[in-house]
């Protein structure tokens, strides 16, 4: 069985000694002992090369031009992004809007992945079918579920304010108000709390036993063990949900063109939605491309941010 | 055979299905020129354009034109990418604004290309001047209007007998028709909205009735005495009836098709809509008893006014057979033979291009089996038709139209602010696209 000689890639540390002479080319020692292991893997290599490195390479070059996807880009400098950061109020409302999102929505989601995995840990009968109904929502594809929300969410004849009614109260406008449209997906975001939830129960699985035993013969309440050892225990599958989740957040859009288009006035006009409106209604395909470089650098910096603070609270010490 | 076994079955079919390449298009006539037309009519209307196709291959040897409906949510997405591709269509058809960012970026040909000189001279000479305004765009005719979308007032006589009103005494002024709509207006013991009388939803839709416009493509200007007349009176009336109350009732309305269309609903005694419905009633609700009257005006307004909208028919640069499009074209809206064309128009329940196509026996006969579209027909030829500014920026001001008007309906600026704040948007942008050197 061919297996890659990851022995080479020590050569990769820039402070490692340079081939020898006679030994030919790094390159050309890595082509030659993995020859196989790359020919294996070209159809992936392939498709990465093409359809992920260079259109990032081109989306570069493009947001420093004037290009409407039909005549040749031509060259602005950085005329696109002084006009995102100066001169487009629509581009700081969709950042707005997008923030305020992912403020609300990860913290929330994390906090519902995380009980209903406590509450699915726990050993009952038909667990495994409790499991899967939960998890199903999260593998549903986003526009069905973002159709059939738009119409349970219907203010007039949509089930949920139907259900409201019948104990009295006149549920909201939902996504048609401009005050509850950008909160409607908040919530909506939690329908796929699932796929968060899987993780956080393979990462309760991992807890070993004795530190409850040992919170136990100490006397620690149910709560306190939840608190010092479940919490801390988990910190590391929160970590990487978080990072997931900022990251989704930020890049969030289907359920907002299905449902809202943005609107009303706007309050549900997501940054890649705006993104996506500049490139495709008004062919602004190079202002487009300084949106998704904007984006790509502030998802960057929070991820950096957030993975420096994992120092403080994230606990790897098993 | 186990329940492995099917579901693996099952499994390699939704494999193929889904790396099976796209179906080819079903060409009956492999001698003649392929003349591939996307078009956005679906619903009933799609058999109906399918028709018109149909009927034009048996009509000729020369070309087979291939209907192909393209969804209007993803169609201007999709011939963009087929376009810059180099592989459009030969014809398409469009009712988004499209007509000046499509035709500054090169992406249609200028019909004169395919036009002979006497088919343009006589075209121009005969074409409702709203036909011609919505086709011409820098000089250059780029696009045959299929049809004109022209706005008139719908009543539903049944609602407002209840409150003594008839045929003969339909409301002649704004004001009076307003007066009207107050006494229609049904709400339930919650007060929600059941019933509107009439709600004027657009001020871009009721400029024209107020004499009211936003200048042309080169120099738009939106904040106007009489386009602030037209929004204050959009916003009153929303305000009137509360304007959550209004976006609920809207949110609870049907799909906007066949027996669900609003008129045959029924949630509005008057509404503002256009030609298309005469014929699309008749079909899903023959006996409904319901008039038509052009938007009447208020004071110091224009009479037989209204925002038209069109329905272009393009020739993309790219088309691999432009003569067979413009054939197809020709026979669509009756060039050549007007008896054709008032058939297919009156096909789509639609308005003709000119007088020669109106006055065939085919569409005269439209005329009198749908005596009330007669209306249309009055205001097609009126002069205080108007149409939206056409420019290279024409979607990017149409989108910013849209939220000025959803704003002001909301209430959440007033009239003055929002036309205000869009003639700002549009010079901003105006400047924006020439300091990139887009707009000159």
């Amino acid at each position: 069985m061919w297996f890659v000689d990851c022995s080479l890639w020590g050569n990769l540390n820039p402070l490692a000694p340079l081939p020898q002479r006679g030994e030919g080319s790094f390159v050309t020692k890595v082509w030659r002992e993995n020859r196989a292991g790359f020919l294996f893997i070209s159809p992936w290599l392939f498709g990465f090369l093409l359809l992920q490195v260079w259109p990032f390479i081109g989306s570069a070059w493009l947001s420093l031009t004037s290009y409407d996807l039909v005549s040749a880009p031509r060259y602005v400098g950085l005329e696109n992004y002084k006009t995102l950061v100066g001169d487009d109020p629509a581009f700081w409302k969709s950042l707005v809007v997008t923030l305020r999102y992912a403020v609300v929505s990860v913290p929330l989601n994390v906090v519902a992945g995380v009980a209903l995995a406590l509450l699915l840990n726990v050993e009952v009968k038909g667990q495994a079918i409790f499991r899967t109904l939960f998890y199903l929502p999260s593998v549903l594809p986003q526009v069905a579920t973002a159709v059939l929300f738009a119409w349970l969410l219907n203010p007039e004849l949509g089930l949920v304010n139907g259900m409201l009614k019948l104990v009295g109260i006149q549920g909201p406008a939902w996504v048609q108000d401009v005050h509850w449209a950008p909160w409607t997906l908040v919530l909506l975001s939690l329908w796929g709390v699932g796929g968060g939830m899987v993780i956080y129960l393979a990462g309760l699985k991992d807890v070993p036993v004795y530190l409850y035993e040992a919170a136990t013969l100490d006397g620690a309440s149910a709560w306190q063990r939840l608190r010092t050892v479940t919490l801390p225990m988990l910190t590391p599958v929160i970590f990487y949900n978080v990072v997931m989740g900022v990251i989704g957040a930020f890049q969030t859009f289907t359920e907002a063109y299905v449902m809202t288009k943005g609107g009303p006035e706007g309050s549900t006009t997501f940054y890649a939605l705006y993104l996506f409106k500049r490139a495709w209604e008004n062919l602004d395909m190079g202002y487009a491309c300084a949106m998704a470089w904007v984006l790509f650098l502030g998802i960057a910096v929070v991820t950096l941010l957030l993975f420096r603070s994992q120092k403080k609270w994230v606990n790897y010490d098993r | 055979m186990t329940v492995k076994t099917v579901l693996s079955i099952v499994a390699g079919l939704a494999v193929v299905a889904v790396l099976a390449p796209p179906a080819t298009p079903v060409q009956h006539h492999p001698d003649r020129q392929k003349v591939i037309f996307w078009h956005m009519w679906g619903n009933e209307f799609q058999p109906v354009v399918e028709n018109i196709a149909k009927r034009f291959n048996e009509s000729q040897t020369e070309y087979e034109v291939i209907p192909r409906f393209v969804p209007s949510d993803g169609a201007m997405t999709k011939f963009l990418l087929s376009a810059s591709g180099g592989k459009a269509p030969d014809l398409v058809s469009q009712w988004n604004p499209v007509l000046g960012t499509w035709s500054d970026r090169g992406l249609i040909t200028p019909l004169e290309e395919v036009m002979s000189p006497a088919e343009v001279a006589r075209y121009k000479e005969e074409a409702y001047p709203i036909m011609k305004s919505h086709a011409t765009y820098k000089r250059h005719l780029m696009a045959m209007i299929a049809g004109v979308d022209v706005n008139a007032v719908y009543y539903r006589m049944d609602q407002l007998k209840e409150v003594g009103v008839d045929k003969e005494h339909l409301p002649k002024t704004l004001e009076e028709l307003m007066v009207l709509a107050q006494k229609l207006d049904r709400k339930d013991a919650q007060g929600h909205l059941r019933r509107i009388g009439f709600l004027p939803s657009s001020w871009k839709v009721m400029a024209p009735s107020f004499d009211g416009d936003f200048g042309t493509g080169e120099r738009m200007t939106f904040d106007t005495p009489n386009n602030r007349r037209a929004a204050e009176f959009v916003g009153a009336n929303q305000k009137r009836l509360g304007f959550e109350n209004v976006s609920r009732f809207q949110a609870s309305q049907a799909a906007d098709t066949g027996m669900t269309q609003p008129l045959i609903a029924g949630n509005f005694s008057m509404l503002i809509d256009g030609q298309w419905r005469v014929k699309q009633t008749a079909d899903y609700a023959p006996n409904l008893d319901y008039a038509i009257s052009p938007v009447p005006p208020p004071k110091g307004g224009k009479p037989l006014a209204s925002m038209t909208d069109p329905n272009y028919l393009m020739i993309p640069r790219a088309s691999n057979c432009p003569k067979g499009a413009w054939a197809f074209m020709k026979y669509w809206i009756g060039v050549d033979d007007p008896e054709t064309g008032g058939f297919n128009t009156s096909e789509m329940g639609w308005l003709p291009y000119c007088d020669r196509v109106a006055h065939s026996k085919s569409y005269q006969k439209y005329l009198a089996k749908y005596p009330r579209y007669q209306t249309f027909l009055d205001l097609v030829a009126s002069p205080n038709l108007q149409k939206f500014p056409v420019s290279s920026l024409q979607t990017f001001v149409t989108t910013e139209v849209g939220k000025a008007e959803e704003a002001t309906s909301r209430g959440s600026l007033s009239p003055v602010a929002a036309l205000q704040g869009l003639d700002r948007t549009v010079a901003d942008e105006l400047a924006r696209q020439k300091r990139l050197g887009n707009v000159r």
